[in-house]
C-alpha cells in the first residue's frame, strides 16, 4: 500500500491542486477582510487606566480608528509602566503621584512629565500594552489589550483557518470525481 | 593511546572548568568592588517587602527571609565612599538631601554607583521617595558621618516598615477608631508624627518640619470640644455635610465647610512642599495623592480622628 | 518490515513500548538527504570519540553558572541569567529551532546526565569494551553487550516502560510554571532536582533509563521530534540484516551500545533517539547516517502514553497562552500562588488544567474519532488504531502552537538577553557594554500576525498528515468521512487560538 500516491500524480495535477487550495484559502481570507465591520465615526475617549500587580483595569481598551484617546493613569501599588505596542508610547506611572512620565521609545532620553497622554488611534488592529517598569515577579506577563476597530486580523485569520480546511477538502473530493 | 590522552584531558577540563565556573564570578566581583583600596564601598539594596534600604547582601537565596535590617552606614569625614544602590524587587528612589545625594532612581537588577566625600560630621537622613508599596513610608534611615577613629555615635534607630502589620480594627469600630487605625496603617504617622504631633524634619521645606495635625479642629473653626463631637456624629451617621447648610449644626458652619473641603482636597490630591531655598534640593517628603488609596468614607474617618486630637 | 526489532536483543532492551503491529510503518519513499554524504566533515565530527563530551561540557559549565546566579545573583528574574537564558533563550531555541530542525539534538548536549553517565561508563571520552571471545563475564562492573558499565545497572520495570511518568511529571511541573519562570531560586530548585534525580537514576538503572522514562523535558521532545527534519537512520537495511556484530546495539571497542535502548539500525522513529552519535561510531559498515527529511515524517504514535502527551502539550499551550499572553490579571494571580496566596484560585486553575489535559481534551478528541469511525463504517480498524492514528495531527499542530506561544516572549524580552549577558548575576557588571540598554521589544505589534501564520502552518500539516493517516487506516474511499470530525475539531482549535491571539 502506497498511500499518498504522490508518484502517480502528475505535476500538472499538483499545480492545479495547489492553485485550488490557495484560491480557497485566500478567498475566505478576503471574505473575512470584507466582512469586518467598519469603524463608526471617530470620537473622543477619556480613559483612566489603573495598573496593579499584575494587570490593568480596563484589561481591554476598545476604540475605533480615528478616535482621540485621552489616557490618565493610576498605579495601585508600585511603579508600573504602560508601553503601547505600535504607538511609540511608553509611560511610567509612579503610585500616589498626580503626574506620569511619558516618553517615545523611538527617541530615547527625552522625557516629559504630564498628567494626561493624548493621541489619535490611527493604526487599526490589536495591540498590547505592557508594563515597562519592573514591578515584581510576574512583571513580564503584565499586559492588557488595545483593540482598534476595525480589527481585521480576527476575521481574516478565521477565514484563512477555515479556508485551509475547506480548500483541503475540495482538493481531496474533486480529485476523486476527476478520476 | 590517544583515547587515553583524550580521557585525561577531558577529566582535567571538567574539574578545572567546574572550579573556574564556580569561583571566577566571585573573584571578578571582589576585584570589581574593591578596585580602589582607599574607597569605602557601601552596598545598599532596596527591599520592598520589608520597606528597608539594607546593607545586607540580598540574593535569590535569602530574599525570602524578608527581614532585612535597615542600613545605618557609617562614613568618615574626608574619605570617599562609593555607594552602590540596588533594588531587589521594584523601583525605589534613594534620597539623602542633607548629604547632597540624590534623588536617584534605582531600577531592579541595575546597580547605581556614585561617590560621596562628606566634609562634616553629622547624622543625615536618607529616604525612599518613590512609593514602592505600603511599607514605603517607613523606608528611611540615617547615614552617620564621623571623624576617623571616632566611636560610632548612637542615634535613633532607623525605622523599618513593619508597622503596617497591625491587625485591622474590629468590625464594630466607630469612625474615629477606624480613622486612628488608618492613620497608623497607611503610614501617615511616619511624616506627621505619632498622634499627629508633627516634628518630622523635611529638608529645605519652607516650614522646616512636616505640619502637625493635632490642631486640625481649630483650623476648621471648631474651637469647642462639643462642636467636634457634633460634627463627628454627623459624619458617623453617614450624612453629607454639605446638606446641612440649611440647618447648621455648629456656629460658622460655612467657614468650617470650606476648610473641611480644602482638607479633603489636600488629602485626595496631595501637595508638593515649597522650598525654603529655591535653589536647594527638593524636600524629600511630599504629601502623596490618596484619592485612589482611601475611599470617601475612609478620608472622613481620618479627618474625624484628627479632629479629636489635641495639641 | 520489522516492527519487532526492539525485542531483538532482550538482554539489552529492558522494556519497549507496546507496538501495535497492525499499522504499516514506512510511508511512501519521501525524500531524504544523507548529510554525511553531502557534508563529510559532519561525519568526521560525529565519529569523533569526544563529540558528545565537547557538546555537553560547555553546557555543563553554563548550567553551573546559571545555578550559581540563581542562588547568589539578584532575585529580580528579568535581570538574572538563570531566568532569561533558560526560559527565554533556551526554551525559544529548543522549541522553535532545535526540535523542528534538529530533532532531539538537545539530548546530545544536555548536562543533566553528565555525572550519572560518567559514573556508569567511568569514561568521558573513551570506551570500556570487552573482547567477547576472551572474557564473557567477570571483572569490575557489569557487562552489557560488549561494554562494561558500573553502578547497579538494574533493568527499568516493564510496566513503566512508557512515557506516563514523564506525562505526569511534566504536567505537575508546569502547574507551577508561574513560580519557576519568574523566580531564579525556584528555577534552581527545579533544575537541580532534575540534575540530582538524573544522577541517582543513572547509578541505579541502566544507561539512559532516566532520560527515556522519567525526564520531564524528554517527554515532549520525544513527541515533537517526530515532526523534526532530522533523523538518525541506517542507510541500507540489507547491510544491517547481514550484519553479525550489531555493534550499534551491543557496542564495540569503538563505541557504546545505544544508551537509549534502541536498535539503531532498525529505528523507524525519532522519538527515543538522543542523537548521541554512538551508533554512527559503532557501525563497522559505515551504514548509520544522519538524514535531512521532510517535516512530519514519522507519523505513528505507538501508545496512549504518547497520545496523551500530545493532549497535555496542547492543553498547556492553551493554558499558557491564556495566562501569560492574555490580559486577565486574576488568572496570573491564581497561577502565581506563592505571592498572591489565593489558594482557591490556584486549586481551580490546577483542577481545570489537569482535567482538560487528562480528560476533557482527550474526551472531545475521543468523540470526534468515534464519530469519524462511525461515518466511515469500517469495522476492521480497531478503535485504538484509529484513535492513535488520528491523534497524530496534534504533533505538528501542538508544536506550531507552542512556537506561536513562545515567539512573542522572545520578541518582547529578547533585549534582556543582551543585558544579562553583560551582567549575568545582576551585580552591576558590564562585560560587553550592553548592561544598561533599554528594554526594547522587537516589532511587538507584528506578533499576532506571526502567531496566526504559525498556527496556519500547523493546521496545514495537521490536516495533511491526519488525512494521510485516515487513508492508511480506512482506505481512500472512507478516509474523508473518517477524518472530517477530527479535521473540524482541529480547525476549531486553531480558530480558538486565533481568537486568543488576534481577537
Amino acid at each position: 500500500m502506497n498511500p499518498v500516491e504522490k508518484g502517480g500524480r502528475s505535476g500538472h495535477g499538483r499545480l492545479w491542486n495547489a492553485a485550488l487550495f490557495l484560491a480557497v484559502v485566500s478567498g475566505l481570507g478576503t471574505l473575512g477582510f470584507v466582512l469586518a465591520p467598519a469603524a463608526p465615526a471617530p470620537k473622543e475617549r477619556s480613559i483612566t487606566v489603573r495598573a496593579h500587580r499584575y494587570g490593568y483595569d480596563p484589561k481591554i481598551i476598545r476604540v475605533n480608528r480615528g478616535d482621540r484617546v485621552r489616557l490618565r493613569f493610576v498605579s495601585e501599588d508600585v511603579t508600573h509602566g504602560f508601553y503601547l505596542e505600535g504607538y511609540d508610547l511608553d509611560v511610567s506611572i509612579p503610585p500616589m503621584h498626580p503626574s506620569v512620565e511619558w516618553r517615545k521609545p523611538s527617541q530615547p532620553g527625552k522625557l516629559k512629565v504630564i498628567d494626561e497622554v493624548a493621541f489619535t488611534a490611527d493604526r487599526e488592529g490589536k495591540f498590547r500594552y505592557r508594563c515597562s517598569m519592573t514591578c515584581g515577579f510576574l512583571h513580564p506577563f503584565m499586559l492588557g489589550e488595545f483593540i482598534v476597530s476595525p480589527n481585521r486580523l480576527l476575521p481574516v485569520s478565521l477565514g484563512l483557518t477555515w479556508g485551509v480546511l475547506v480548500g483541503g477538502f475540495l482538493v481531496v473530493v474533486l480529485k476523486g470525481t476527476h478520476k | 593511546m590517544s583515547q587515553k590522552m583524550a580521557e585525561i584531558v577531558a577529566v582535567f577540563a571538567t574539574l578545572i572548568g567546574i572550579g573556574a565556573t564556580i569561583f571566577l564570578p566571585f573573584v571578578y566581583q571582589s576585584r570589581h568592588l574593591f578596585r580602589d583600596s582607599d574607597i569605602q564601598v557601601i552596598n545598599l539594596t532596596g527591599v520592598n517587602s520589608a520597606g528597608t534600604w539594607t546593607e545586607e547582601e540580598v540574593n535569590g537565596w535569602n530574599y525570602w527571609r524578608r527581614d532585612f535590617a535597615a542600613a545605618r552606614p557609617v562614613l568618615n569625614v574626608g574619605r570617599t565612599a562609593r555607594f552602590r544602590l540596588k533594588s531587589a524587587d521594584v523601583i525605589h528612589t534613594f534620597y539623602a538631601p542633607a548629604l547632597g545625594v540624590g534623588p536617584v532612581q534605582v531600577y531592579p537588577g541595575h546597580v547605581v554607583e556614585f561617590e560621596v566625600r562628606p566634609a562634616q560630621r553629622g547624622v543625615f537622613q536618607y529616604y525612599c521617595t518613590t512609593v514602592c508599596g505600603m511599607p514605603h513610608f517607613g523606608m528611611r534611615g540615617e547615614i552617620v558621618v564621623q571623624r576617623e577613629g571616632e566611636a560610632v555615635t548612637t542615634g535613633s534607630l532607623p525605622t523599618s516598615g513593619k508597622y503596617w502589620l497591625e491587625p485591622p480594627p474590629p468590625a464594630n469600630a466607630n469612625l474615629v477608631e477606624r480613622g486612628q487605625w488608618l492613620f497608623h496603617q497607611k503610614g501617615c504617622f511616619t511624616c506627621h508624627g505619632p498622634e499627629g504631633r508633627g516634628g518630622v524634619s523635611n529638608w529645605n521645606y519652607v516650614k522646616g518640619t512636616v505640619p502637625a495635625l493635632n490642631a486640625l479642629a481649630e483650623r476648621l473653626m471648631l474651637f469647642d470640644r462639643e462642636d467636634v463631637k457634633v460634627i463627628v456624629e454627623q459624619m458617623e451617621s453617614g450624612k453629607n455635610l454639605n446638606s446641612l447648610v440649611a440647618s447648621p449644626p455648629v456656629a460658622r458652619f460655612n467657614v468650617f465647610l470650606a476648610q473641611y473641603r480644602s482638607v479633603r482636597d489636600l488629602i485626595r490630591k496631595g501637595s508638593t512642599p515649597g522650598k525654603k531655598d529655591p535653589h536647594g534640593p527638593v524636600p524629600p517628603l511630599e504629601m502623596p495623592t490618596w484619592d485612589q488609596r482611601l475611599s470617601e468614607v475612609e478620608i472622613d474617618a481620618v479627618i474625624a480622628y484628627l479632629l479629636t486630637l489635641q495639641p | 518490515m520489522s516492527t519487532r526489532s526492539r525485542q531483538a536483543s532482550p538482554e539489552i532492551v529492558p522494556g519497549s513500548h507496546q507496538i501495535p503491529d497492525t499499522l504499516q510503518t514506512v510511508d511512501a519513499k519521501e525524500w531524504r538527504l544523507d548529510l554525511f554524504r553531502c557534508a563529510p566533515p559532519l561525519k568526521r565530527i560525529a565519529r569523533l570519540r569526544w563529540f558528545q563530551f565537547a557538546a555537553v561540557f560547555p553546557n555543563l559549565l553554563i548550567f553551573l553558572l546559571f545555578i550559581s546566579a540563581g542562588i547568589f545573583g539578584t532575585p529580580v528574574g528579568n535581570r538574572n541569567i538563570m531566568i532569561i537564558f533558560v526560559w527565554i533563550l533556551w526554551w525559544f531555541l529548543l522549541i522553535s529551532a532545535m526540535v523542528p530542525f534538529a530533532s532531539r539534538i538537545w539530548c546530545a548536549m544536555c548536562p543533566f546526565p553528565f555525572f550519572g553517565e560518567w559514573f556508569q561508563r567511568r569514561a568521558l571520552v573513551r570506551v570500556a569494551a570487552i573482547d567477547p571471545k576472551k572474557e564473557k563475564k567477570g571483572g569490575p562492573g557489569s557487562v552489557i553487550g560488549r561494554n562494561r558499565y558500573f553502578g547497579l545497572n538494574r533493568r527499568w520495570p516493564k510496566a513503566l516502560s512508557n512515557i506516563w511518568i514523564q506525562n505526569f511529571l511534566f504536567l505537575a511541573l508546569c502547574t507551577f510554571s508561574a513560580l519557576f519562570l519568574t523566580r531564579p531560586i525556584v528555577s534552581v530548585v527545579v533544575l537541580s532536582s532534575i540534575f540530582l534525580t538524573a544522577t541517582i537514576f543513572h547509578l541505579i538503572y541502566r544507561q539512559r533509563a532516566f532520560c527515556n522514562y522519567v525526564c520531564p523535558v524528554s517527554g515532549f521532545l520525544s513527541l515533537y521530534s517526530m515532526a523534526s527534519m532530522l533523523e538518525v537512520r541506517s542507510r541500507d537495511r540489507e547491510v544491517c540484516d547481514e550484519c553479525k556484530e550489531k555493534a550499534c546495539l551491543a557496542g564495540s571497542e569503538r563505541a557504546w551500545g545505544c544508551p537509549w535502548f534502541m536498535y539503531p539500525s532498525k529505528m523507524e522513529r525519532n522519538n527515543y533517539c538522543g542523537l548521541c552519535m554512538e551508533c554512527v561510531k559503532a557501525c563497522a559498515h559505515d551504514n548509520m547516517t544522519v538524514n535531512l527529511r521532510p517535516f512530519c515524517s514519522d507519523t505513528r504514535l505507538k501508545g496512549y502514553d504518547e497520545a496523551w502527551k500530545a493532549f497535555i502539550m496542547l492543553s498547556l499551550a492553551t493554558t499558557y497562552s491564556i495566562i501569560y499572553l492574555g490580559p486577565w490579571g486574576f488568572l496570573k494571580d491564581w497561577a502565581n500562588i506563592a505571592e498572591s496566596g489565593k489558594w482557591g484560585g490556584f486549586l481551580a486553575y490546577t483542577a481545570v488544567l489537569w482535567a482538560s489535559a487528562l480528560l476533557l481534551v482527550p474526551g472531545i478528541y475521543y468523540g470526534a474519532v468515534w464519530i469519524g469511525k462511525r461515518l466511515a463504517g469500517d469495522c476492521e480498524v480497531s478503535f485504538k488504531d484509529a484513535f492513535l492514528g488520528l491523534a497524530y495531527p496534534l504533533v505538528p499542530l501542538g508544536l506550531l502552537a507552542w512556537i506561536a506561544f513562545s515567539f512573542p516572549l522572545m520578541l518582547v524580552n529578547g533585549s534582556y538577553i543582551l543585558m544579562t549577558l553583560s551582567d549575568p548575576f545582576g551585580w552591576g557588571w558590564d562585560l560587553l557594554g550592553t548592561s544598561h540598554i533599554a528594554w526594547t521589544p522587537v516589532v511587538p505589534h507584528w506578533t499576532p500576525y506571526i502567531q496566526v501564520l504559525f498556527l496556519l502552518v500547523g493546521l496545514y500539516y495537521a490536516l495533511t498528515t491526519g488525512y494521510a493517516q485516515a487513508r492508511k487506516l480506512f482506505g481512500s474511499e472512507a478516509a474523508v468521512k473518517a477524518f472530517t470530525p477530527v479535521a473540524i475539531l482541529l480547525t476549531a482549535c486553531v480558530s480558538c487560538f486565533a481568537w486568543l491571539y488576534g481577537g
